[in-house]
């Protein structure tokens, strides 16, 4: 792809990422004002904005995380152009499908639409048909996407030397940047998560075209979709890392990073450990394998050792001392890997089983994946939108804007995310529309997520606006 | 103390920590410096931070909530039938469509400091077992459509526990809620 096209492809999915993300959020922020009893919502809409809120986050930010990869892999290989164009009329697709199965059809089983609750969360009979249709038009797009980037570094890499086990043997050549390292790995986790997404598909394809003559076994449907949701929200986290590793160091005005012996035994550990630590999903289910819970919670406990050891300590080492002249770029870089090191924190207390006992399904759920999505994996993606925009318009962006945003998103962001893990504290339930008489400390809780999120929105609003002022005109140029 | 806030003062504690650290080399970004011997520092890190994994693992794994009075005979044996949108409790065990009606919104009574067993079970999708006592989550286990999940648990307090579906079932999974009386 030459690259004027590869830097327009980028602008338009960058675009598309931000507009969807404002529309996701608005989303969210419906749903809590209507848990704080601000607006009357019934609770068919609540859930259907869960159900769409949840999947287009997801989805999104996945998605920002190929922009990334896509546009960086070029200053390495030639990476077909038309996965790219296929993946993205996938998303656009995939999306106006999904919000018409959910607000026309009013299929509302939530993102991670638990079997076999899509059959009974329905809204019109056709709901939840063209829910799988429209996973199934989104995996596909990612899947090819995915399998030809994979194609395409083994064109020029074997095996062994993508997953950089030609540094652990003591061997300089070929150099495989860190980026190379982690965008492999990690497309590998997505590839299999896909596949997991796959089965699942099919599984209730079968059950729903049989008519009632074949079921789905509940445990091994959970399983499935917990593995599909936990690894892919890892992976995409993942890819903004890669995106990282390769531009931050520059930004910080060092040497780029290299595949030295202990980024690629780390990343090779984390490839293994992102798959088998969805187990901790099921620790509340009593049947499932006593191995398999433990394995959960010991799994869970070593995924950060390589994370901290090596990138986080690195990012510090890199930072330290370097009379660094701060980008909005490289802010959002340095505290999204803040956020993302408090929410893993957050996560891992809820990992211990004896914890989850009494955390599960409480507002300490979606405290701890927020702050490492809302504040961890979207702030990578910022950061790299926000490079990519440098690069490319012609005008930089304003001091005092970056000011402004960067003050909105930290403030609003933390918030937001206080009331969740104060919910969770409180024994707050996740995922209800309204809080009855024994949760009812969550009303307060969600007026205080509400003024908060609405901060962050707004930082988002003129990111948005700001990005798309300097740089439309590249699309057309 | 409740184990919520126990864990929400670690995490308030352990954030605090780490935005100290960030902010310290935040600042320190102003200035020029470099880290000597960063791999040394590196490999003290890991094996410090190995040595606290192994620990908290050894110290909390035992206290799952599989191994709840493992070894001692449960004294009441309580069946919990879930569909959407209600519960059924009995002491009997709940086997059809007519037990469920019997038994749905009837609040029974179980003993104070006693095991109690309880094995539930779902007619319809996935629900949450879960038991609450003055908006404290005390208990909870999942409910599983196919599936028998078995809770022990001792009442320490006597009074009126609320018991909520904490997995989202549908569209009044909100308001699926039942009691126990505990005396």
């Amino acid at each position: 792809m030459d690259i004027t096209t590869n830097k327009k492809t980028t602008l338009l999915w960058l675009i598309t990422v931000l507009v969807v993300f404002l529309v996701a959020i608005i989303f969210g922020l419906t749903m809590r004002m209507g848990q704080a009893e601000l607006v009357n919502l019934n609770p068919v809409n609540f859930y259907v904005l869960m159900t769409s809120h949840g999947l287009l986050m997801i989805g999104v930010w996945y998605v920002a995380g190929m922009a990334g990869i896509q546009y960086l892999m070029s200053r390495y290989l030639t990476v077909p152009r038309w996965s790219s164009v296929f993946a993205y009329v996938c998303t656009i697709l995939g999306i106006v499908v999904l919000l018409t199965a959910t607000f026309f059809a009013k299929f509302h089983a939530s993102w991670y639409f638990l079997y076999p609750l899509p059959f009974l969360a329905t809204g019109m009979e056709i709901g939840p048909l063209l829910f799988f249709i429209a996973l199934t038009i989104l995996g596909v797009g990612w899947l090819v996407w995915s399998v030809v980037l994979v194609a395409t570094i083994l064109k020029k890499y074997t095996i062994v030397q993508a997953l950089g086990w030609h540094h652990l043997a003591g061997k300089t050549e070929p150099a495989v940047s860190p980026f190379i390292l982690i965008s492999f790995v990690s497309i590998i986790g997505v590839i299999c998560c896909l596949l997991a997404a796959v089965v699942l598909l099919v599984l209730y394809y079968i059950e729903m075209f049989s008519k009632g003559a074949f079921t789905n076994d509940p445990l091994l449907m959970k399983n499935l979709t917990f593995f599909f949701g936990h690894t892919i929200a890892n992976e995409m986290l993942y890819m903004g890392l890669a995106v990282l590793y390769e531009l931050f160091p520059g930004m910080v005005g060092k040497p780029a990073y290299k595949s030295t012996w202990y980024v690629v035994l780390a990343w090779n550990a984390t490839l293994l450990i992102v798959l088998f630590a969805y187990f901790h999903h099921l620790y509340m289910d009593f049947a499932q394998p006593l191995a398999l819970q433990y394995a959960g919670q010991i799994i869970t406990w070593l995924a950060p050792l390589p994370s901290v050891c090596v990138t986080i300590f690195s990012v510090l080492v890199t930072l330290y001392g370097s009379k660094m002249k701060w980008s909005l770029a490289s802010l959002l870089y340095f505290f999204g890997v803040m956020f993302w090191v408090i929410g893993g924190m957050g996560a891992l207390l809820d990992a211990v089983i004896a914890n989850n006992f009494v955390l599960h399904n409480t507002q300490w759920v979606p405290a701890h994946f927020h702050t490492y999505n809302l504040l961890g994996n979207v702030f990578f993606s910022l950061a790299f939108a926000s490079w990519f925009a440098d690069e490319i318009a012609p005008e930089k962006i304003k001091p005092g804007t970056v000011k402004i945003i960067f003050s909105l998103l930290v403030i609003g962001g933390v918030g937001f995310l206080l009331a969740f893990y104060l919910g969770g504290a409180l024994s707050v339930p996740r995922k209800v529309n309204m809080y009855n008489e024994v949760v009812s400390k969550g009303i307060s809780l969600a007026q205080m997520a509400v003024a908060f999120a609405s901060l962050y929105f707004l930082g988002m609003i003129i990111y948005t606006f700001d990005f798309i002022k300097r740089c439309v005109g590249q699309l057309f140029s | 103390m409740t184990t919520q806030k126990e864990v929400f003062l670690v995490f308030m504690v352990m954030s605090l920590i780490i935005i100290c650290v960030f902010f310290l080399v935040f600042i320190s970004a102003n200035k020029s410096g470099a880290v000597e011997n960063v791999n040394r520092k590196r490999a003290i890190f890991f094996f410090i931070s190995l040595g606290t994994v192994i620990l908290i693992m050894g110290v909390t794994l035992p206290k799952s909530p599989y191994f709840l009075y493992a070894k001692s005979e449960p004294e009441e044996k309580v069946f919990v039938v879930a569909k959407q949108f209600a519960f059924a409790i009995s002491k009997f065990p709940i086997k059809t469509e007519d037990d469920f009606n019997m038994s749905a919104g009837v609040e029974i009574t179980v003993p104070v400091d006693k095991i109690i067993e309880f094995s539930v079970s779902s007619l319809d999708v996935n629900h949450g077992f879960s038991l609450y006592k003055e908006g404290v989550l005390q208990a909870q286990v999942q409910v599983m459509p196919g599936y028998m999940n078995r809770l022990r648990w001792k009442f320490e307090e006597s009074g009126t526990y609320d018991i909520l579906c904490l997995e989202y079932c549908g569209v009044a999974h909100s308001g699926m809620m039942a009691k126990i009386k505990v005396e």
